[in-house]
């Protein structure tokens, strides 16, 4: 029986039930009923995990914390936990992030990133061409080869170092960056970024983005050793983990709705909107994170300066009050405000470079492949940490 | 008086999504940012709904309709 003191109020524990933690196996293999459900009953639950932070999933909080970036901070950082070193322009607001930015938008503008569609597409056709259609993993056989060439590429680093790269990017994205692993591949990362860039400042300037920061001045003064490294750092992270995950959902996608490939192939204008629809869909940095720098009273919360806030980029992306079935990617989505880009200053910079990079690698799939299909849907798998990166997802297929 | 659409730079982030899907209304400059063409002619129907569709597409709702004394 109940005695007096109890308490009988209807609210149950919300924050207690949900607790969010994104690295946990629910939030990266299937976190949209859950998200749906802390949409509509806690917009803005408090989580004890990592030290304590608040966690926001609705489309339009989203939106308002994104743009709101005097009250939520990215100068101390973007994850929960913290990455062992500072990410640059990533990790500072305006006014200094605007000059970066000013550095950084002009070499990946639609213009400059339409330069590279010859050398993109063949680089697409030859790991198409190398697939074995009787059986391969479409992400990691074609999508992650074609895609984090062309962000090396870009970037401005030797093809050979892609499994480095990778490899420490992996470590540093999905663990909690406290453990010795995440440690080195931190150390060893950042040695490399730096000998390079040293190596690079005593050659022959090159069409990419490694010489534009050996030579980089922010309002009048060189780039340190240190903030060109940081610069480096963010561009590899982003250039890595993120495009490959909308690439691989898009053919997964194609692959199970042969009707939208029909329609894409008869009308390829739909790529304006599909492609912004498949970012859309899968948000590949699912999550955002930002520090208070003042009390706000935010959604009946009352949050405090200093704490954190992730931010449920994928959650909003999913949310059913901004676009109707949104758990379906509709190729013709209009209008398709969505945050997978992110909103605000810290949009995504390499936006543009990213929709080409998926097109291109629908295009060049659909054009050698007669039929595809996934052999094993129990065999799709996500890694997660703030991203929610596709990395494995098998098929068949015939080629035409 | 003249009816004319309007970017605002201070809103303005560069997603591209208005000259990506209404290329006759609007182009990019060289870093990326939206820049509304000349000439664009607001009392034409098919014109006017295509700004509107751009007002509604801009992801950081730069993009507005706006009178002015011309």
């Amino acid at each position: 029986l109940l005695v007096w003191g109890d308490d009988v109020s209807a609210e149950p524990a919300l924050d207690e039930l949900f607790n969010y933690d994104h690295r946990s196996s629910k939030a990266i293999v299937s976190p949209f009923d859950l998200w749906k459900q802390m949409r509509r009953e806690c917009p803005v639950s408090h989580s004890d995990a990592y030290g304590g932070f608040w966690f926001t999933t609705r489309y339009d909080d989203v939106k308002s914390v994104l743009a709101d970036w005097q009250n939520f901070s990215s100068a101390q950082g973007a994850t929960i936990p913290n990455m062992p070193f500072r990410f640059l322009p990533q990790h500072m607001d305006p006014p200094l992030h605007r000059s970066y930015r000013a550095l950084l938008n002009p070499p990946l503008s639609p213009r400059e990133v339409r330069r590279f569609e010859g050398w993109m597409r063949e680089l697409a056709r030859k790991y198409v061409r190398e697939l074995d259609v009787d059986g391969f993993d479409v992400c990691q056989d074609y999508v992650y080869q074609y895609a984090q060439r062309v962000a090396l590429r870009v970037i401005g680093f030797d093809a050979g170092d892609i499994e480095r790269l990778y490899h420490w990017t992996e470590v540093l994205a999905i663990s909690d960056r406290q453990d010795e692993s995440s440690l080195r591949a931190s150390a060893e990362l950042g040695q490399f970024l730096s000998d390079i860039l040293v190596q690079r400042a005593a050659e022959e300037r090159r069409d990419d983005l490694i010489s534009l920061l050996v030579d980089a001045e922010i309002d009048g003064a060189p780039l340190t050793a240190e903030q060109a490294q940081s610069v480096l750092a963010l561009l590899t992270f982003g250039g890595l983990h993120t495009t490959s995950t909308a690439l691989a959902t898009a053919l997964v996608w194609l692959a199970d709705h042969p009707e939208d490939r029909a329609r894409l192939e008869r009308d390829p204008s739909l790529y304006d909107t599909a492609i912004d629809e498949f970012v859309r869909f899968s948000s590949p940095v699912a999550h955002i994170a930002r520090t208070m720098t003042a009390d706000v009273e935010f959604e009946g919360r009352e949050l405090k300066e200093g704490d954190k806030v992730l931010i449920g980029i994928l959650s909003a992306d999913r949310d059913e009050t901004e676009f109707a079935d949104p758990d379906i990617a509709q190729l013709d989505r209009s209008p398709n405000r969505h945050v997978g880009f992110g909103v605000g200053p810290h949009r995504c910079v390499g936006a543009h470079l990213a929709r080409q990079t998926i097109q291109i690698g629908i295009e060049e799939f659909l054009q050698a492949m007669a039929k595809f299909s996934i052999t094993d849907h129990h065999a799709i798998r996500f890694t997660g940490g703030e991203g929610r990166d596709l990395v494995n997802a098998p098929m068949k297929g015939t080629r035409r | 008086m003249k009816q004319k659409v309007r970017i605002d730079p201070a809103l303005c982030e560069g997603h591209g999504r208005c000259y990506a899907l209404c290329p006759d209304l609007f182009t990019d400059d060289e870093s990326g940012y939206g820049v509304v063409r000349d000439g664009i002619d607001l009392s034409t129907p098919t014109v006017l709904a295509s700004a509107q569709s751009a007002i509604a597409i801009c992801p950081e709702s730069a993009i507005s309709i706006v009178t002015t004394d011309e």
